[in-house]
């Protein structure tokens, strides 16, 4: 199936089929998916049962013996604390996928970079950022936030060289690295800054067109692009300006979702079916909100509202927390 | 004013109380309305009363979402003791304190509403809410003692006939389909859970009909799938149109109640309750059960099946006489 796959991302082909057998193979691999999925009967690639990401926090779902595990990947916990983990045996496929639809979105990634990232080696984000840019020097870690001071100079000497920059970083880290009275600096052509995540769960936020605006004004002459992913997605989604819509690789598909039924809906819950997911479960449901366009790019809109609060009782991430 | 109450919660039981429920249906609303108002009568009311103490005289209620008859009875007591209350409604859906403060105003009371969160000067008020609602209220109002009612969350124990636990626990589950504290979270039985939960599958397919879910919160739906889905993996799962039941091992348990869905777990001993409950001492409220003589650390009130919703008056709540202590010093 791996070969499949690896064919599949470097030379394309029919999804819904690919889809089809991988889900099956899954299925036979994976004893918690198959139970999972149970009877339900699937024709299509949007028939795929999705499990919830927060399921990852109860089960492992791969398609291996766990005890075999090389490679574990944690989610952040978002708002909700607990951080479920993800299994794999290598990174093979995850690598070639994040460096096939990063380079198709965004170009030649350059060779130099500084990272605001997680470096930490359960850090899915952090693996893909050092993948691009191999011995990144990293100035977030998630005890003491941004060494602005340090990633600024960081910038400003690696400008020098005038190779293009590549500057990942998530939404907030980049917001306080603004925050940080340094000069505005002229970056080498072909440089990247990429914002992902949000502000959920933190006591600031600043709107994404004004954080992208002054990624801008301080960064100047780089392109300012999106990223979405997550610990249990093999891909990543690009958008590019950072304000546009996230554009999935050709061997994804997104499907938006009513947030209570799980039937198919203009706007809605995101599910995603991902090749790259072929260790774990292809197919898996989000927390995320957004619209999928007609063209498969997708507008994000935020997460879920969580439960409303049912009188005194726990709310759902409370207690999951 | 004892008589003022009396008949303001006549008036208010003649009301339809669909549009008063925050969304369940007419079936469900009313008997939920019937079981809040049923137990206040002069003789529970003056007993409340005197459990109480001296209550200040005039008191500010600030009423979360989701069980639409909690004020009610704090509402009706502080009126028979003499005393005037501003219901601050959730802003969401104030029908019911709207409807309350009619029918009190009606009968000579002084009952007022609004969703305003500027309180009008009171001597004490009680606050319903997730624990940062009601510490948010404390904050605002440093001059008057706060009572805060934060975040509680009940469970079921049963071990005897799972046949006959089943209907008591299923109307539990059924009444505010899931909402507030006194619902049952979970279900942890000593007896065999499958058939416990094929039992109380059989209890809620026929009180489906009789008392329809209402609306529900549509962020639920992740968590609701997480559930059903680690029950196929874990364990089994029973599901109707409107509700579901599933069995897991108690390590998978989640003190949280979704709408018609009872989880339930089987446990060695009560023992083994208190282990699993003991993290969560601070948050507990109530236990249902069927056994006798059951204590558990940090729940305040231990009732039979069927019950757990429908609390006797006068009562405690989270331990304290209700509207016990309001005289206090602010902060105290």
């Amino acid at each position: 199936m791996k070969a499949d796959i690896r064919k599949f991302i470097s030379s394309g082909g029919d999804f819904d089929q690919t889809a089809l057998s991988l889900y099956a193979w899954q299925r036979e691999h994976n004893p918690e998916y198959d139970r999972f999925c149970g009877n339900i009967t699937v024709r299509h690639w949007s028939d795929i049962p999705a499990p919830p990401t927060t399921l990852f926090r109860d089960l492992s779902l791969t398609c291996f013996d766990v005890a075999k595990t090389k490679v574990k990947f944690r989610t952040s916990g978002t708002s909700a604390g607990q951080r479920g983990e993800v299994h794999l045996l290598d990174t093979e496929i995850y690598d070639l996928a994040a460096v096939s639809h990063a380079t198709a979105c965004l170009g030649p990634l350059p060779t130099t970079g500084v990272s605001l990232v997680p470096s930490a080696a359960d850090s899915s984000l952090g693996h893909m950022c050092k993948h691009f840019v191999p011995g990144m020097p990293s100035f977030f870690d998630a005890d003491n936030g941004v060494d602005a001071t340090g990633a600024w100079q960081a910038i400003k000497q690696a400008t020098a060289s005038g190779r293009p920059l590549f500057i990942p970083g998530t939404a907030f880290a980049l917001a306080d690295l603004l925050d940080h009275p340094a000069e505005p600096v002229d970056t080498p052509p072909g440089s990247i800054v990429m914002v992902t995540g949000g502000f959920k769960g933190r006591r600031r936020a600043v709107p994404p067109q004004i954080l992208h605006s002054a990624l801008s004004a301080r960064l100047r002459g780089a392109a300012v692009v999106g990223e979405y992913g997550m610990s249990e997605l093999g891909s990543q989604l690009w958008s590019v300006p950072a304000d546009g819509p996230f554009r999935p690789p050709p061997w994804m598909r997104v499907l938006a979702v009513d947030p209570w039924s799980g039937e198919p809906a203009t706007r809605g819950l995101l599910r995603f079916f991902d090749l790259a997911n072929h260790q774990t479960v292809l197919a898996i449901e989000t927390q995320d909100v957004g619209i999928v366009h007609a063209d498969g790019t997708v507008r994000l809109e935020g997460r879920l509202e969580g439960a409303v609060p049912r009188g005194c009782s726990l709310t759902v991430e409370e207690a999951n927390a | 004013m004892l008589e003022s109450a009396i008949a303001a919660l006549a008036a208010l039981r003649s009301q339809d109380a669909g549009p008063l429920s925050q969304g369940l249906s007419a079936e469900n609303a009313a008997a939920c309305l019937h079981q809040a108002i049923r137990p206040l009568n002069p003789t529970s009311l003056r007993a409340a009363v005197e459990a109480a103490g001296p209550i200040p005289p005039a008191i500010a209620i600030v009423v979360s979402s989701g069980v639409f008859t909690t004020p009610i009875e704090w509402t009706a007591i502080a009126v028979s003791a003499g005393c005037s209350v501003h219901l601050k409604a959730p802003a969401s859906d104030p029908a019911l304190c709207r409807a309350l403060a009619e029918v009190f105003t009606a009968n000579g009371a002084d009952v007022t509403w609004s969703i305003s969160r500027k309180l009008p000067p009171v001597d004490a008020i009680i606050a319903f809410g997730g624990d940062q609602s009601v510490a948010d209220v404390a904050s605002a109002n440093p001059t008057v003692p706060v009572e805060q009612y934060g975040h509680r969350f009940s469970v079921a124990w049963v071990a005897g006939d799972p046949i006959a636990a089943a209907g008591p626990l299923a109307i539990d589950l059924v009444r505010y389909d899931g909402r507030g504290c006194m619902a049952p979270t979970a279900v942890f039985t000593t007896g065999d859970p499958h058939v416990l939960a094929e039992a109380i599958a059989g209890q809620l397919q026929e009180l489906e009909q009789r008392f329809p879910r209402g609306a529900v919160d549509p962020g639920l739906g992740p968590e609701w799938r997480r559930r059903l889905g680690l029950a196929r993996v874990v364990g089994s799962s029973w599901t109707g149109s409107e509700w579901a039941v599933t069995v897991t091992p108690p390590k998978y348990f989640t003190p949280a109640a979704l709408p018609r869905m009872v989880n339930i777990h089987p446990a060695s001993s009560i023992d083994e309750l208190r282990t699993i409950l003991a993290p969560w001492r601070p948050w507990l409220s109530t236990l249902g059960t069927d056994a006798d003589g059951i204590s558990i650390d940090g729940v305040h009130r231990v009732c039979r099946l069927g019950w757990m919703q429908a609390p006797s008056i006068p009562r405690h709540h989270d331990g304290r006489p209700m509207l016990y202590g309001l005289n206090r010093p602010p902060g105290g």
